[in-house]
């Protein structure tokens, strides 16, 4: 019941989500239960890159929540995402304990070849599964929080704001590739053995998290719709289109803002925390600002203002990426801003609009 | 800074301990202003009583947008004082805190939320809680919707409840901006330029909606259209290089030597 009333007037999302529960039971279900030879078999690695799509489209869907409701052109949401995927890489680099290679039963392998002697005081309390994911959560939400509250408050818009958020994920990049912030460097975190004693090799582990990152997109879609649906929704697209307008009428235009920055950032981080298991590896190149670029491309291509456009985006543009890159690597890039171009020339509302404009066009 | 994070989730619920006991709803004295050397407002004295409809004229550039700037906060002075009602120092205040104290503004060029319908244009407006948990968790009530719907009916917007609000006409636009003054419940109405690019009927029934409005509100309206003006049948006060220039009746004004070298016999 709840169900239906968050997606009354949502016909996209009620095919997406129908779609998602289906692919969620069938994906796994073909995988385990099938041998390798039958035609219908799923094989583990599409599992594990069906996964890695569902999170990224979580992260889509977080972007279409600040940009296409509230017009905060966020290029900097990789940061988020990254930090939830560090939150999670550091629970899975004490999961392995001394089967390192160094076999310290406290230390990871890099802090060993460092010769640090001792657990720095912010790797404590990561060996717990529960301690990890509300970090995951909550760190990208206390730095969503503070640069939101200066940079709202300061009423820094539009592009000036854009830029920022780009300075906030390279800086951020920055650090991160140092060895002495203590999260591993260059290298970053790797060699994952196993989660809440599950080895991350096993079939039904990685068919365990690719449902985990489906029903994580499915919770994430609600929660975004819910807020869209909401008086606070419509004030956020009123934000969008006439900010000083409703300062006018009496709502707190900084507030709603950090409010839906901060919810989307934190969406970001649980995308970027169920991303590093399946993935096998976080490293300072989540942070790169071209990365959270292309997140806006996916929405973009996706088409804005819809929250689903932005999973059809970023599945659509990271399975193009997975098969050109592995068939004509040089063409990737050219393929992707093609595509960027095409879109906003000719279909400014994105594949979401297209579909629209058919089904009501019949 | 903690004060801060407080009141982030403090209710901002309206404010309305507004005190007019003295009838006068708006005092600005001795309010200048000048940006890059140029001044906007020049030492302006100017006092709004309950229940008045008041004119402004007067020139491009005599200060008419700045000085509703600095009543709805968007503009801070250099010197001089301004107050709503006897408690309320406007220049202590941010926009949002202003607009729930009951100052509405309707801007020159209409502003409506052109996503959203007729129908949610109106409920953003209303005088509730407008705080962030507030308003996420808020589900329109009865009172609530006919209250929408009374509104709806006073701007003629009954019929066209659930269009978008950009697909109205211009003259649709500026009743849907009057209409979102009224759901503020606001004390004191700014309207500026009300009538431009109305048709004469739709200014006939502008006028008609300004003219009923008096007996709840305190409304000043900037026109530049003098017969729309003239059919107000108001107070007017002319502004010239950020001054009072004459104030009175229509007659009074016409009659005024300074307005008209300045302003009508141009």
């Amino acid at each position: 019941m709840l169900l239906l009333r968050i997606l009354r007037n949502d016909n996209g999302g009620k095919i997406f989500l129908s779609i998602l529960l289906a692919v969620t039971i069938l994906v796994p279900l073909l995988n385990l239960t099938l041998t390798a030879d039958n035609p219908f078999h799923v094989s583990s690695y599409t599992v594990t890159i069906l996964g890695k799509y569902l999170t990224y489209a979580l992260l889509a869907v977080a972007v279409d929540l600040v940009w296409g409701y509230l017009g905060i052109l966020s290029l900097g949401h990789g940061a988020f995402f990254a930090l939830g995927g560090y939150a999670m890489g550091m629970y899975l680099m004490r999961q392995i304990g001394d089967r390192g290679v160094y076999g310290d039963p406290i230390l990871p392998d890099f802090m060993v070849f460092l010769d640090w002697k001792e657990l720095p005081w912010f790797w404590y309390g990561f060996d717990q599964f529960w301690f990890a994911v509300i970090m995951a959560m909550l760190i990208p939400g206390i730095l969503a929080f503070i640069f939101g509250w200066f940079a709202f408050r300061s009423r820094v818009t539009g592009v000036y704001l854009s830029i920022m958020t780009q300075a906030m994920v390279y800086a951020l990049m920055l650090s991160f590739f140092r060895n002495e912030l203590g999260f591993g460097g260059n290298n970053g975190l790797t060699d994952f053995k196993d989660i809440l004693g599950f080895s991350l090799q096993l079939d039904s582990t990685r068919a365990g998290l690719f449902i985990a990152s489906s029903v994580a997109l499915a919770a994430g879609y609600l929660l975004s719709r819910s807020i869209t649906n909401s008086r606070l929704g419509r004030v956020a697209v009123a934000i969008r289109d006439a900010e000083d307008r409703v300062r006018f009428i009496g709502y707190r235009v900084e507030n709603v803002k950090l409010f839906i920055f901060t919810i989307s950032a934190v969406l970001a981080g649980i995308a970027g925390a169920l991303y590093v298991p399946q993935i096998g590896i976080i490293n300072p190149g989540e942070f790169s600002p071209v990365n959270s670029i292309e997140i806006v491309i996916w929405v973009a291509i996706g088409g804005r203002y819809t929250l689903y456009g932005g999973v059809i985006g970023a599945l659509l543009v990271n399975y193009s990426k997975t098969f050109l890159t592995s068939a004509m690597p040089e063409i990737w890039l050219f393929a992707l801003g093609g595509l960027f171009i095409v879109v906003t020339i000719f279909l400014p509302k994105g594949i979401a609009g297209l579909l629209s404009k058919y089904r009501s066009a019949k | 800074m903690i004060e801060k994070i407080r009141a982030f989730f403090e209710r901002e619920a309206p404010t309305r301990s507004v005190d007019l006991h003295k009838n006068v709803v708006l005092y600005l004295e001795d309010i200048s202003v000048s940006f890059d050397g140029f001044k906007a407002i020049d030492s302006l004295n100017l006092y709004v009583m309950k229940n008045e409809l008041r004119c402004i004229i007067g020139p491009n550039g005599a200060g008419k947008t700045t000085m509703m700037d600095i009543i709805t906060g968007k503009t801070r002075p250099d010197s001089g004082s301004a107050w709503l009602g006897q408690n309320f120092n406007l220049l202590l205040h941010s926009e949002d805190q202003i607009a729930r104290a009951g100052v509405g503004r309707k801007f020159q060029k209409p502003t409506v939320f052109e996503n959203l319908t007729v129908f949610e244009n109106l409920e953003l407006a209303m005088d509730t809680d407008k705080g962030v948990f507030p308003t996420l968790f808020a589900q329109l009530n009865c009172l609530e919707e006919e209250s929408i719907e009374v509104v709806m009916e006073r701007i003629n917007l009954t019929a066209l409840s659930e269009d978008f609000a950009g697909s109205l006409s211009h003259g649709q636009k500026q009743w849907l901006e009057i209409g979102m003054l009224l759901m503020q419940n606001a004390q004191l109405l700014l309207i500026d330029e009300p009538a431009a690019g109305m048709t004469h009927q739709e200014m006939d029934k502008t006028v008609e909606l300004l003219q009923n409005l008096k007996d709840k509100h305190t409304i000043i309206v900037v026109e530049h259209d003098m017969d729309f003006v003239r059919s107000l049948e108001s107070p007017i006060t002319v502004l010239h290089q950020g001054k009072v220039l004459a104030e009175g009746d229509m007659n009074k004004i016409q009659n005024d030597p300074n307005v008209v070298e300045v302003y009508l016999g141009e």
